[in-house]
């Protein structure tokens, strides 16, 4: 306890100086503290681009108005190329300012001044541009089921290939992350097709069944925009007719590999009657459980 | 990796939630009668005197934290006028937090030490201020406590949100109570710490300096310090789990302050001392009804430097969700 003679009031001071030795001890100790572990390996960040959202608020208001762009530009194709939807200005790439991407030159609204140095394809530059922020690209994207060359292009290994190529108009509207807009599979087979690439459907996809290594996957799947459009025309050991061909595989398949099936009718249908075995072809056909056959 | 800020805005967290805990703990004892069980109670001078002196260091801690704001000084007042934002908020409840902190600091001296309310009032200068000296102190001070404690709140839960707006950028600051109650957690647990900060400020290091062991005067003191320690624990677990179901940079931050580079500040600067330590004196209070001064003491000066590292390990945990 304190000495009897000090002033009550000292331990205001006590407590004041406990507040700023805390802030004291703290300045020394944290540094020691964290020299005890082991420091992450500094990555290239946002600060490594020159960000410039503040900037570019002027290419916004432009940019964002179709009564704005029509003072300069007439060609309702152009009009609707340069047009950007407000919505994406609060996007997560919308918010880092077109100038930190596009460069030109920001906070002016001289027209010829604004796009001086302007870069319209800032992935053509995706060293500088979109690896600071997207490291650790994957090869393969599991949640999708996905290849991706990434490595290739990050390493320049396909050097006519770049970021845009398959993003397309990210932070404009495109956001193949988050598959709120997701890209054409058409534009992939196009892209394949003018670079003479294969396009068998192991190149891109990652089939999740193990038949896929003795049945190509279109056999069944009949859509390239449309996973789930399937044909069951050569559907193996029953033939899918009447009330079983618009059915779905994994209605009566174990999701993935088909198992689960015995192949007679009590896998799926129970027995309303007693008479009779589980043999109901000896009376029912597929065409409509309440047809009988012969 | 990249986190965001440094040590400026984690003092300044600091010094608000102390002075925030600091009188909510004095307006706690004035309200519930316990400040005039005594002539002389510390805990109440102590929290009431502090919390004006602790929030305007604090804010001045903040302004030099603006760059702009420090070349052109004027830009500060801006802050005042947009409504839309938490920060305008927080600036507007922090200066009505420090006006009324100061006068129910200055209420308290006078109502302690009536020798310098008679010495102010000998003042020739403050003599035409009849009002003053007619004043009812004790209820005019219930009066600023009241409001102390509501703005206190304020205070302490706009430092939460706060940090919880900037939360789609930085993920683990607005992590959430729970990963299905969308509350977010940062307002409560800033909370909780600053009512802790507080109590170890006010009870365990000024009250047991002044006149002992304060569980002799309040024996629930330390049942409620226990309680306050397995709260915050409480909070800080759900605060991690929820960190790592969310996954991505959230979860990062979480493991960076489990197991990595902040390992060592959250374990041996925030666990040890400022909740497993005091929880040991406490329990050692409430159940044997003793305890050493200096482990009293030492449990005080823990819990304030565990909650200086707690915000500061919070700021510097935060990491940049991937774009």
């Amino acid at each position: 306890m304190l000495p009897a003679h000090w002033p009550k009031w000292t331990v205001i001071f006590i407590a004041l100086a406990l507040a700023v030795f805390s802030i004291l001890l703290a300045l020394v100790l944290e540094p020691a503290a964290r020299a005890l572990m082991p420091q992450p390996t500094p990555t290239a960040t946002l600060s490594t681009l020159i960000y410039a959202a503040p900037q570019s608020w002027e290419c916004i208001f432009c940019h964002t108005s179709l009564e704005a762009l029509r003072q300069t530009v007439s060609d309702w194709a152009e009009l609707e190329r340069l047009w950007i939807d407000p919505v994406y200005v609060h996007s997560t790439h919308g918010r880092l300012g077109c100038v930190t991407c596009h460069q030109g030159t920001g906070g002016t609204k001289d027209l010829a001044v604004a796009h001086q140095g302007l870069v319209k394809d800032p992935t053509l530059h995706f060293e500088g541009k979109c690896l600071p922020c997207h490291r650790d690209l994957p090869d393969e994207i599991l949640r999708t089921r996905l290849r991706a060359p990434h490595s290739s292009v990050v390493h320049g290994l396909a050097q006519d290939l770049t970021c845009s190529d398959c993003h397309g108009r990210v932070g404009h509207g495109f956001d193949p992350v988050t598959g709120k807009v997701i890209c054409s599979m058409s534009a992939c087979i196009d892209c394949h097709r003018i670079r003479n690439l294969s396009e068998d459907c192991h190149v891109c996809h990652i089939g999740p069944h193990d038949v896929a290594g003795v049945i190509a996957c279109n056999v069944c799947h009949v859509s390239i925009e449309r996973w789930h459009r399937i044909r069951l025309a050569d559907h193996p050991g029953v033939e899918l007719v009447g009330g079983h061909a618009p059915i779905d595989c994994f209605d009566c398949h174990n999701w993935p590999n088909f198992g689960g099936l015995r192949y007679v009718c009590s896998d799926c249908h129970q027995r309303p009657h007693d008479f009779g075995d589980d043999n109901c072809e000896r009376c029912h056909i597929p065409e409509g459980w309440n047809q009988w056959g012969q | 990796m990249q986190t965001a800020w440094g040590w400026l805005p984690a003092i300044y967290l600091f010094l608000g939630g102390t002075s925030v805990g600091a009188l909510l703990v004095a307006a706690a004892f004035e309200f519930s009668g316990k400040r005039y069980q005594y002539n002389f109670c510390p805990t109440s001078l102590v929290g009431a005197t502090v919390s004006g002196p602790l929030i305007i260091l604090g804010a001045l801690v903040l302004i030099f934290k603006l760059g702009a704001g420090l070349r052109e000084p004027w830009r500060i007042f801006y802050m005042f006028t947009h409504f839309s934002s938490v920060m305008t908020w927080g600036v507007w409840i922090i200066t009505f937090f420090i006006t009324i902190s100061l006068v129910y600091g200055f209420l308290e001296v006078m109502d302690t030490f009536p020798a310098a309310w008679d010495w102010l009032r000998a003042r020739r200068w403050l003599r035409k201020a009849k009002f003053l000296w007619n004043l009812p102190i004790r209820r005019t001070k219930r009066l600023f406590a009241g409001v102390g404690l509501v703005l206190a709140v304020g205070v302490a839960a706009e430092q939460g949100s706060l940090i919880s707006a900037v939360g789609p950028a930085i993920p683990f600051w607005s992590t959430r109570v729970l990963p299905f109650i969308p509350v977010p957690m940062m307002p409560v647990l800033f909370l909780v710490s600053a009512l802790s900060a507080g109590l170890g400020l006010t009870v365990d290091l000024a009250a047991t300096l002044a006149v002992g062991p304060m569980e002799q005067r309040v024996k629930s003191l330390p049942w409620i310090q226990m309680a306050l320690i397995g709260v915050q624990t409480l909070l800080l677990g759900m605060l991690l789990i929820t960190a790592l179901v969310d996954g991505g940079s959230a979860a990062q931050s979480a493991l960076e302050i489990i197991v990595g580079t902040y390992a060592v500040v959250f374990w041996v600067l925030i666990v040890f001392p400022g909740l497993l330590f005091p929880f040991i004196v406490y329990a050692c209070a409430a159940g044997l009804g003793r305890h050493s001064l200096v482990s009293r003491v030492g449990s005080g000066v823990g819990i304030v430097v565990a909650s200086l590292f707690l915000r500061y390990l919070i700021l510097a945990s935060g990491i940049y969700a991937a774009l």
